[in-house]
């Protein structure tokens, strides 16, 4: 309050000067060379401006003294006027501070890590393990103290993207990191909405916000800055110091070398692409220990291994590795369908394996396996998949056109089977174990489709002779030679549903000559067709001559071509269930 | 690629979802629309004067229960303010919507959208009130089902966006 109203009385005082001074000024303007006069008017002015004088010469003091100020008093206005922009509003001046703060802020937490790293340094020292001596391999390689390195490699977690996004209007600058690189741009969108839907529903405050998001085994890591903010999708653990230093790096570099492309934004991000290499350099990971050791060099490891087994004077590295081998192995084996490991038993070299096994799953013992193992199995029946395929395969033996395969617990087949497989199909199918159904999908029942062909093929069978004669010509001999497959054939494909097949042999004549002569005719014309049939082995049994005479022609009228037909014997099939055909002999 | 924020402003059931559902690539499920208040799709939209990737915010209705967050608002490079042909309340709160808009980002491009034409039966609108909506702005006629001037809506906007 002091120094406000001290400015205001000054002030006051300053506009009054002026206007109390002109006078005297256009004076001497008026009379400039009367130096006679001078003391005169000097006496003149003494009465008339004296107080006034003796303020300005105050005041001329005062201002003098003003010209340097002293660091004290820069001070306390430079306080004031900083807590009052800050009151007003904190964003300018944050902005203006954040290139140079932001640094300067990684730089203390690096120091008060190190002096965390410091301490557990000592704790960790007396620790003896084959992963510590690594470790300490590592730290002496690197120049890191102990501590950090164990407390880095016991974290495993992999940075898989990271984001770049424009705070006001939610846009991507850039993205590295894992595919679907087409949806980035929505992410990002929905990241910021998040945020403000965080801000103003929970806190409604500028300065308190979002930075960090769990969902599952993913952590979102968010570093805000006064324009954009950084995004790293995390799986696992990260050391949140360290990623959020690198980060910043990021965000100081945007807001510094690309300050005039962040202002001029207006959602064209080319220009930000040359920030990649930094936001790859966020992508950073850390896998479990074996792998890395793997990879940081087998000779080290080895190394240590040799120390360790000098110090403790048993384990060998042969063992040890032996060891990690058998694992991976069971690892492995666990896996499997069809095998189930209940425990190991033994230690050292001579292992056995117990569990169970479904038989039709492959015997471990029969494929290569570390040596010195031996397995102890009982059967059980697995309920995998492809153990229940299997299962079904074997026992029901699909001929090679019928596809079998396992949707839930529904066994489905698809393709075409004889008529006996498709009929126990369903029944058989049921009883094993992990099928509840059995579904036909489409499935072509291979027999009922022989006899329709078949049928239809014999439909087209006619043996035609000479107007007068029942022998038949020796260019009948291939079509009788057709006939008596096609018989077979049918007769086989009526057994297998269940059926007896037998023909009627059916003899015609034309209309020439009498009505009893044709009929004689026809019955020899069907009785020299079964006979031909019988000497081509078809059984007697299955064959019945019959004359129709004219009575049922296969044309109307008598133009030559249709007597020639009608000249003819046809074939047709009886088919009837079997016991009754056996019934009657 | 040019992207540019849009959002999508507009009283409870005028269509703003269903007019873009179509004819967007989204990721996101509706739900967001009434858990966070917003929901984001995308289109690419050919023009003229250049293609562009609109992200589209399409922000959650706005009536006595739930004020548009403003904070949604921010940093659009335009806007579309959707109303119902066939319900004459749906145009009162337009004009507040547009002074928010323009309160928090400035005057940038806008297009009125009169969705639910197909609807001739129960149009309620004469043209004293269409005339009050031209005035806030260039006004689109469109159809979410039939997918009548959608396109238009969107390219026309965009070639406004990437001209100024």
């Amino acid at each position: 309050m002091q120094p406000a109203e001290d400015r205001s009385a000054s002030r006051e005082v300053a506009h009054q000067i002026p206007v109390q001074m002109d006078p005297p000024r256009r004076d001497r303007d008026v009379e400039p060379d009367a130096s006679a006069n001078q003391a005169e008017y000097e006496h003149v002015r003494q009465l008339l401006l004296g107080r006034e004088q003796a303020q300005i010469a105050r005041l001329e003091r005062a201002l003098q003294k003003r010209r340097s100020l002293s660091p004290s008093e820069v001070g306390d206005v430079l306080a004031q006027s900083v807590q009052h922009a800050v009151r007003r509003n904190p964003r300018p001046l944050a902005d203006a501070l954040f290139p140079v703060i932001g640094p300067a802020l990684a730089k203390a937490v690096r120091s008060a890590l190190g002096e965390m790293v410091q301490s557990l340094n000592q704790v960790a020292a007396t620790s003896l393990s084959l992963r510590a001596w690594s470790w300490r391999w590592e730290a002496l390689r690197t120049g890191r103290p102990f501590a950090e390195v164990a407390l880095l490699r016991s974290l495993v977690f992999r940075v898989e993207r990271v984001f770049l996004v424009h705070r006001p209007t939610g846009l991507l600058l850039a993205h590295v990191g894992a595919a679907a690189a087409q949806d980035t741009d929505l992410l990002s969108g929905m990241l910021t909405a998040i945020q403000d839907f965080v801000k103003d529903s929970f806190t409604g405050d500028e300065s308190s916000q979002l930075d960090e998001l769990q969902a599952g085994e993913h952590r979102i890591v968010v570093e805000q800055g006064p324009h954009a903010f950084v995004a790293a999708v995390v799986r696992g653990i990260a050391p949140a110091a360290s990623l959020r230093e690198l980060l910043r790096k990021v965000l100081s570099t945007l807001h510094g070398e690309f300050a005039s492309d962040l202002a001029a934004f207006d959602g064209d991000n080319a220009a930000f692409s040359a920030l990649l290499p930094h936001l790859e350099a966020c992508l950073i990971e850390q896998r479990s220990f074996h792998p890395q050791a793997a990879a940081r060099g087998r000779w080290a490891v080895l190394g240590l291994a040799c120390l360790l087994i000098v110090a403790l004077g048993g384990l060998s590295a042969n063992a040890y590795s032996e060891h990690r081998r058998v694992s991976r192995y069971l690892d492995e084996l666990r896996q499997r369908p069809g095998l189930v490991i209940i425990e190991v038993r033994g230690r050292g070299t001579a292992r056995t394996v117990v569990g169970l096994r479904d038989p039709l799953a492959d015997d471990p013992a029969h494929s290569p396996h570390p040596p010195g193992l031996s397995f102890v199995w009982q059967p059980y029946a697995s309920l995998h998949t492809s153990l229940v395929l299997a299962r079904a395969q074997a026992a029901l033996r699909p001929p090679a056109t019928l596809r079998l395969s396992i949707e839930g617990s529904t066994l489905v087949a698809t393709g075409s089977a004889p008529h006996r497989f498709l009929r126990d199909l369903d029944r058989l199918g049921r009883l094993l174990p992990g099928v509840h159904a059995v579904l036909q999908r489409g499935v072509i029942d291979e027999d009922q489709q022989a006899i329709d062909e078949n049928r239809r093929r014999m439909a087209t069978l006619l043996l035609r002779f000479q107007t007068g004669s029942d022998s038949v010509g020796p260019e009948q001999q291939a079509l009788l030679d057709t006939a008596a497959l096609v018989l077979r054939r049918l007769h086989r494909s009526a057994r297998a549903l269940g059926w007896e097949a037998d023909f009627t042999v059916v003899g015609r004549a034309d209309s020439l000559g009498t009505e009893d002569a044709n009929l004689a005719l026809s019955q020899q014309r069907a009785q020299s067709v079964v006979d031909t049939l019988i000497a081509r082995g078809i059984p007697s049994t299955w064959l019945r001559p019959r004359g129709v005479g004219t009575q049922a022609p296969l044309h109307r009228g008598d133009d030559p071509a249709g007597s020639a037909d009608n000249r003819s014997v046809s074939f047709e099939a009886t088919l009837s269930p079997e016991s009754q055909a056996t019934d009657q002999p | 690629m040019m992207q540019k924020k849009v959002c999508m402003l507009g009283t409870f059931s005028v269509g703003k979802t269903s007019l873009v559902s179509r004819y967007v690539r989204s990721i996101f499920s509706e739900r967001y629309l009434t858990t966070i208040g917003v929901k984001i799709d995308k289109k690419v939209v050919a023009t003229a004067r250049g293609e562009a990737t609109l992200l589209i915010w399409d922000i959650y209705g706005d009536d006595e229960f739930q004020a548009v967050r403003a904070s949604f608002l921010q940093g659009a490079s335009g806007y579309f303010l959707v109303a119902d042909g066939t319900r004459r309340s749906s145009l009162a709160r337009l004009p507040a919507l547009k002074s928010l808009m323009e309160d928090t980002v400035g005057k940038v491009p806008c297009r009125i959208l009169l969705n639910k034409v197909d609807l001739h039966a129960d149009w309620e609108l004469g043209t004293v009130e269409e005339q009050a909506l031209a005035e806030l702005g260039p006004v689109i006629k469109t159809s979410a089902k039939t997918g009548q001037g959608v396109e238009e809506a969107f390219v026309q906007l965009t070639t406004h966006m990437l001209g100024g």
